[in-house]
């Protein structure tokens, strides 16, 4: 009887220690996937252009590429037919380059009804 | 019997003596933490950097007024006054918020630049920060 | 019986007291953990070049054309580049590159093309401003490009006064490093 009852009593104490070991293993290698995980998100601090005007209001409309209105001027005020085909088919083609293809329609809407009397 | 009372009365104190110790633990981690976001370092950077593209995309006429409670929050902790923090010369905007710290970032605009720090009634500064620009004579 | 007893309790108590040091240690341990992730995340500084390039992009373009209008120190009367615009870009554009230190490179990079015409492959003017050793780090492609320079590439049309229509090119390049990575 006093024999068993050490037995058990040593088996109880030897998973214990175990459990210990394993947990104290796992919560190192979870650390080093975190601290991991933080330094690649700490790299993601970077700042690009994120803003976006808003284009469901017609008249504070301005669009996000102050450049693409600059070409689009050159558009509104082409002197012969020809030249407003070629012109759109190259400042979409610039947009589309410069990733501003999402706002040419509505920028071109907003120069030709802000310019075309000129 | 007595054995027994008197085992249950260290299990309590033990328990709580445990449960105390991980709760100011975890009080002194967090308080770490939350003052970690709001770090003197971490402020610098940042304001050096958003003043600095502020006045790179100012044109002559442009007036602009810019929050800076955060920053003289941390100022004040540090007995530094708030004219003292910021520091706009040779197209650099330098930031210092600590006695020992301090972060500068370059700006390519050359324009004139015209600071005001407003104060309050009380003669205190409020912590917004005016930038009026011009053009170089 | 109660022999049995005591010696399973002795045993607890032992139990208890090895699990609250194990207990502390792993409490440390994340400690230390959570202590080097807030450090790693915050000790990266914020990287603003990408906007700071498109800054410098759009100040240039809105000095060679703003509101529809050409600056007219770019064309002579008869429609012919100024020299003089080559030579004082930098006063007329309001830009300054100068930076302290004794051994410290320019961070800064412009080059302006500009071609005649809608389909022109080749520049009847050249402008540029600043450190052209930055250029190369444009063509780099590499995994993690947060030490090189950071390139914008922006062109528009511009009509001229004489109804002529332009095509300009913009390469605005920055450096600084130090400032926006760790």
């Amino acid at each position: 009887m006093k024999t068993q009852i050490r037995e058990l009593g040593k088996k109880g104490q030897v998973g214990e220690t175990l459990t210990w070991i394993v947990a104290t293993l796992l919560v190192i290698i979870l650390l080093i996937f975190f601290i991991f995980g933080s330094s690649l998100l700490g790299k993601t601090k970077k700042l690009g252009n994120t803003f976006r005007e808003s284009l469901t209001s017609s008249q504070t409309f301005e669009g996000t590429d102050p450049l693409l209105k600059k070409s689009l001027f050159a558009y509104v005020t082409a002197g012969s037919d020809l030249e407003k085909i070629n012109l759109d088919r190259e400042i979409f083609n610039l947009a589309n380059r410069q990733g501003s293809d999402l706002d040419y329609n509505e920028t071109k809407k907003n120069m030709i009804l802000r310019y075309a009397e000129r | 019997m007595h054995k027994k009372r008197g085992k249950k009365g260290e299990i309590l104190v033990e328990n709580i003596i445990f449960i105390v110790l991980n709760v100011l633990f975890l009080a002194i981690l967090i308080i770490f933490l939350l003052n970690q976001g709001n770090g003197t370092l971490l402020l610098e950077d940042s304001y050096s950097k958003e003043i600095a593209l502020l006045i790179d995309s100012a044109k002559p006429g442009m007036i602009m007024t810019i929050n800076l409670e955060k920053a003289k929050e941390v100022l004040d902790k540090n007995g530094i006054s708030f004219d003292e923090g910021i520091l706009i010369k040779d197209h650099y905007v330098t930031v210092k918020l600590g006695e020992n710290s301090g972060k500068s970032y370059h700006f390519f605009n050359d324009i004139e630049i015209n600071p005001y720090l407003e104060k309050n009634g009380e003669g205190d500064f409020t912590g917004f920060y005016t930038l009026t620009f011009e053009k170089k004579t | 019986m109660t022999k049995k007893i005591s010696r399973k309790t002795k045993m607890n108590k032992k139990g208890d007291k090895l699990l609250s040091v194990y207990w502390f240690l792993i409490l440390v341990i994340v400690a230390t953990g959570i202590v080097l992730m807030v450090n790693v995340f915050y000790g990266n500084p914020y990287d603003v070049r990408e906007i700071e390039s498109a800054l410098l992009a759009n100040k240039v373009a809105d000095c060679i054309y703003y509101g529809g209008e050409v600056n007219p120190e770019i064309f002579s009367v008869q429609g012919v580049f100024k020299e003089s615009f080559r030579d004082g870009f930098m006063e007329d554009c309001s830009l300054n590159f100068d930076v302290q230190g004794d051994f410290v490179q320019v961070p800064y990079y412009i080059e302006v093309d500009f071609f005649s015409g809608i389909n022109s492959k080749k520049s009847e003017f050249n402008i540029t401003e600043g450190n052209n050793n930055l250029k190369p780090d444009c063509k780099i492609e590499v995994a993690d490009s947060s030490k090189l320079a950071k390139c914008t590439d922006k062109s528009f049309f511009m009509r001229t006064k004489n109804g002529g229509v332009y095509f300009v090119k913009l390469l605005t390049i920055i450096s600084k490093t130090n400032e926006n990575t760790n």
